[in-house]
């Protein structure tokens, strides 16, 4: 990707997920490689500096100020990853400053630690960031200021974690004097290096890919004498203050901007949520176009994550119940006459003991019903409509799949009931035939956690095939006079979880219940059964549509992830 | 060697010992043990102070004459001594609660306690272990308190009796805003390891005790009862080495388990704070203890009411509470009629989930209230995460520095985001329902959705902003580049 087309898609390509955390990489690389910021001809070149160290160094050893250690063999050809500008020079990690690591401390020594009042603090790698935050030096460790047995990394010490998981990635930088674990590496830069420099190249993943490959071990760690090898380029004394406040701007501009986004994306859910909970909660016809309107006019703005279209499929079933899907036809007649037809039916099964006789259930008052519905719609107990309504079998279920598969909770997802991961029980127990399924029974979940009790899901399916567990409850409706798939998604749909349900959730031992008398109660907003018909029809092709506007946005995001990485990637090869 | 690890390798002794089985018998046995120690290390200062000083426990069973040399009697001989001599003759002692309270100490001590070690060689090297330290020392006493709250972690298998350890933070919160005072009496009736009652002494000592007599006030005027042995055991303990020296006020006994009708003006207290087990569960016999009305098996419930009975008019109550009792109905409706009625409920903390975790997640409030006058409002100020936090957990608890608000807060009361008040009236028309929700949250799911497009499309613009600042310093520094 050329330069004028990653600026030209920049949005784009920040906006995607980590799109921001990988533009800091870029610029690291950017920083560490020359390219940041411009060389000057006039600066003292880097060779100058190194030999300048070199000298200083030796001077130390003369006056015993620090052991002599073995000069580090010069960074070969073959070491070098890639070319430096002009006047830098590469060198290893070691002629940068004097690294070395902490004390350990184990538990007792920590809870000795932990007494002091005053001291400097003491850093482990649990305090340390991932670059530039600031150390957590109120950590309630502090080592007495004359204590001997600890080494002390001052103010300005570059600090790397070198062993276990955030080896290499815990990075920092000291501003004061600390004590600190034996699983960090401190730097303590010479003169002319600037500490800040040096964290920019420990932060940078160029770095990290010579730090990884040197790790051992199964914790994985990386020897100091190995550490001290890694090549790393150094610029002008000049040129690295010039990088440090380029870079110090650059991720000042990216915090900002990860920060903004961040509120983008949580304001974007409340402001889809409270524009589609308008439309659902108008009451009068003019609210609702208002609300509509709104929702209409800011349709592609609102609908752009993944996350919001989950409330949107919720309004939908919301509309859907109050009749605001589909348009009413007054030739469909009203639904009064279904249930007239309906109790008819059922004290005709009474008679014929088919079913047992019951007690009617006491009638809708105006004051129960959650909201306003259409013309000809009635307000209706669930349990004036089912034929019947029984709990499932507690036999115990095996997995070897021998007798009759028998539907469990987890087998209820999305209103729908599916046909995996299932269990068996004999055929010859006492429940069945009576508990096999038919086609278009509703299962309801009267046990589970808080959030998913209440369920219901509608089997589709053989009849005579399955049979289902004590922990569900079926639902088998008069299905000449009613579509169970509209019974379905009522039941699905917000007002029934909210008004209906939760209400009457009753915990015990962390396990919420609702039983099959309360189910009988709850009440339905029922249509004409033609109207039933349509708005199922209407909803399942919403349905379709939100389904594939959501794998959509999905795939696109997890593409601009990738697009980022690679056309970040391509630049920096550039 | 410090206190934490001697601790730990006298667990590793135990573990070798057939007779100890579990960290509960294993606690049990050290803390006797200790205790003996502690007591001797006492006696030590005792007799330092009062050269009449004589000891309630027989001269050949004092920890010093039997226990302090390292090469002293083992192996058989020392288990005959503790099982057939030590234990019985200590528990036998016929000291009343009044004519030696330090001599009645020893024998609850010991009528409570059992010895679990089978090898007597093995209880030499824990003696020998525990002869090292020195609770003379005020460092290493202070240090012991944490380790006493360390066992008291150990110990719970988590809240089978709604006892929950109470964390320091909230503890010092509740003892610095109720603020007792020398001479005032002190009482925790569910006391467990004594935390509340050493946050009082600590918080009395500091502020006014300044001579031997304000120490001699003090004395007589913390007292606590705790139902299980083991945390009286460690509550008395606990009270030695915070300087109380006869903690014979501390009472092991269920509080409940006294008819509420019994109590007597003498018997009422200045200052109650405490934590009462939630959710434990009262055999009847102990409902039969309260008024037909306010009878429920909710521990909770039973111990408001106690602590409603138990102030003396004018007297302070800290008392923390579950989610429950606040909105509860039915009896815990009456229970809040009756705490309005006779208390000004002045203040309800409402502390976020996880504070005591990883005992129980379930939400609590710390109610403050003054005994004497009606309610005639009541403040609500709600406890917020510190920032980045989710939730408290083992190894990020709630710190005392947290209610640095709540307590710049305190004497000079505003409404604002996490404060609100709400009139009696309200309440009572609420039918007592206290459990209300701070009103002053800005909820924007239920704003008008016009308006916040506006701050959203505002937010875009910023973004596009900060966008585009980010991508021209980049321009400048790549172009460079390619020039």
């Amino acid at each position: 990707m050329t330069p004028e087309a990653f600026f030209e898609n920049f949005g784009h390509l920040v906006d995607a997920p980590n799109g921001v955390q990988k533009l800091r990489e870029l610029i690291l690389q950017l920083a560490v490689r020359g390219k940041l910021v411009q060389q000057d001809s006039t600066d003292e070149a880097a060779v100058k500096l190194l030999e300048r160290i070199r000298a200083e160094k030796e001077r130390l050893v003369k006056e015993k100020k620090i052991r002599n250690a073995n000069p580090l063999p010069p960074v070969i050809a073959e070491e070098v990853p890639y070319e430096l500008p002009h006047g830098w020079e590469w060198t290893r990690l070691g002629n940068s400053g004097q690294i070395f690591n902490g004390n350990s401390v184990n538990e007792s020594g920590k809870a000795a630690l932990s007494k002091n009042t005053n001291g400097l603090p003491f850093i482990a790698t649990k305090d340390v960031g991932y670059g530039r935050e600031s150390l957590a030096y109120e950590n309630g460790l502090q080592v007495p200021l004359n204590s001997k047995e600890f080494k002390i990394a001052h103010t300005s010490a570059v600090l790397i974690c070198a062993e276990g998981g955030s080896a290499g990635k815990k990075i920092g930088i000291t501003d004061r004097d600390i004590c600190f674990g034996n699983k960090l590496y401190a730097n303590e830069v010479w003169q002319g290096i600037n500490p800040h420099y040096i964290l920019s190249v420990y932060m940078a993943p160029d770095f990290y890919e010579q730090f990884s490959s040197r790790m051992t071990g199964i914790i994985g760690g990386i020897a100091r004498s190995e550490f001290l090898l890694i090549p790393v380029p150094i610029p002008p004394e000049k040129e690295q203050h010039r990088i440090v406040a380029k870079v110090d701007q650059l991720m000042a501009l990216c915090d900002e901007l990860e920060a903004k986004q961040q509120r983008t994306r949580t304001k974007l859910t409340s402001l889809n949520n409270s524009a589609l909970d308008r439309l659902t909660s108008a009451r009068e016809t003019d609210d609702f176009a208002t609300a509509w309107q709104f929702l209409r006019d800011n349709f592609n703005l609102l609908n752009t994550t993944p996350e919001t279209i989950v409330k949107l499929r919720q309004s939908i079933l919301q509309l859907a119940v109050q009749g605001k899907l589909v348009p009413q036809d007054p030739t469909d007649g009203p639904a009064s006459v279904m249930l007239a037809k309906i109790k008819a039916e059922k004290e005709l099964l009474v008679k014929e003991k088919k079913i047992r006789k019951y007690d009617p259930l006491p009638p809708v008052t105006d004051g129960d019903t959650p909201y306003e519905i259409p013309q000809g719609w009635e307000w209706v107990r669930l349990g004036d409509l089912k034929r019947v309504v029984e709990y499932g079998t507690s036999q115990k279920a095996h997995e070897i799949p021998r007798g009759v598969p028998i539907l469990r909770m987890n087998n209820i997802l999305a209103g729908k009931v599916i046909l995996k991961n299932l269990k068996y029980v004999d055929a010859n127990i006492d429940e069945l035939p009576k508990l096999y399924l038919k086609d278009n029974d509703l299962l309801f979940n009267r046990t589970n956690s808080y959030e998913l009790v209440g369920k219901t899901g509608i089997f589709r399916g053989d009849d005579d095939k399955y049979t289902f567990a004590s922990y569900l409850i079926r639902i088998a409706l008069f299905r000449e006079f009613i579509d169970a798939r509209y019974i379905n998604l009522s039941m699905n749909s917000e007002y029934f979880r909210k008004t209906q349900i939760e209400p009457e959730i009753t915990q015990q031992c962390g396990q919420a219940n609702f039983n099959g008398t309360k189910l009988g109660n709850t009440l339905i907003a029922l249509p004409p059964l033609a109207e039933q018909q349509r708005i199922v029809a209407k909803v399942d092709q919403l349905m379709a549509l939100c389904d594939s506007l959501e794998t959509r946005l999905t795939k696109a995001l997890g593409k601009s992830e990738k697009l980022t990485a690679a056309a970040l990637q391509a630049l920096l090869a550039a | 060697m410090s206190i934490s690890t001697t601790i730990k390798s006298i667990q590793d002794i135990m573990r070798q010992d057939t007779g100890v089985d579990g960290d509960a018998q294993r606690i049990s046995q050290l803390v006797w043990m200790l205790f003996l120690k502690i007591f001797d290390d006492k006696e030590q200062e005792y007799e330092l102070l009062d050269d009449n000083y004589t000891s309630p426990v027989p001269e050949r069973l004092r920890w010093r004459s039997w226990a302090s040399d390292t090469e002293g009697m083992t192996g058989d001989e020392l288990l005959d001594f503790i099982n057939n001599d030590l234990f019985k003759t200590l528990k036998d002692l016929s000291f009343g609660p009044d004519d030696d309270p330090r001599g009645f100490i020893v024998k609850e001590v010991f009528e409570d306690a059992y010895n679990y070690m089978k090898s007597g060689t093995l209880i030499r090297q824990v003696i020998n272990k525990i002869s090292g330290i020195d609770f003379n020392i005020t460092s290493e006493r202070h240090l012991f308190g944490d380790i006493y709250e360390q066992i008291l972690k150990d110990l719970q298998s988590a809240g089978n009796a709604g006892e929950y350890y109470t964390p320091r933070a909230v503890t010092q919160f509740m003892v610095d805003m109720v603020n007792p005072r020398l001479g005032e009496k002190v009482l925790d009736p569910a006391c467990g390891t004594g935390g509340f009652l050493v946050c009082s002494i600590e918080h009395i000592r500091k502020n006014e005790v300044k001579n031997v007599d304000d120490n001699a006030i003090l004395q007589g005027t913390i007292s606590g009862v705790e139902k299980k042995p083991m945390p009286h055991l460690l509550c008395i303990t606990n009270m030695l080495l915070h300087g109380i020296d006869v903690p014979s006020t501390i009472r092991r006994d269920n509080t409940l388990a006294r008819p509420l009708r019994d109590y007597t003006p003498k018997d009422r207290v200045d200052v109650i704070i405490t934590n009462p087990p939630f959710g434990g569960i009262e055999e009847g016999g102990i409902q039969a203890n309260f008024p037909a009305s306010f009878r429920t098996k909710e521990t909770a419930d039973l111990f408001l009411i106690l602590i409603m009975t138990l102030l003396k008019p004018q007297g302070r109550g800290a008392i923390v509470l579950p989610d429950g009792t606040l909105f509860g109905e039915g009896v815990k409706t009456r229970i809040k009629e009756k705490l309005l009625e006779e208390c000004n409920l002045h203040t309800i903390i409402r502390l976020p989930n996880g504070v005591f975790s990883p005992y129980t997640g379930i939400k609590t409030n710390l109610l403050f209230f003054a005994k004497g006058e009606p309610t005639k409002e009541v403040w609500y100020y709600e406890h917020p995460y510190p920032e980045g936090y989710k939730s408290y957990s083992k190894t990020k608890p709630i710190r005392i520095e947290e209610f640095a608000p709540e307590k710049a807060w305190w004497e000079n009361r505003e409404e604002g985001e996490l404060a609100w008040r709400v009139s009696v009236e309200n309440i009572k028309a609420n039918n007592y329902n206290l459990d209300i929700k701070n009103p002053n949250k800005v909820d924007e799911e239920h704003g008008d959705p016009v308006e916040l497009l506006a701050k959203y499309k505002k937010l875009l613009a910023e973004v596009a902003d900060t966008r585009e600042a980010l991508k021209h310093e980049l321009m400048a520094a790549l172009d460079r580049g390619e020039a």
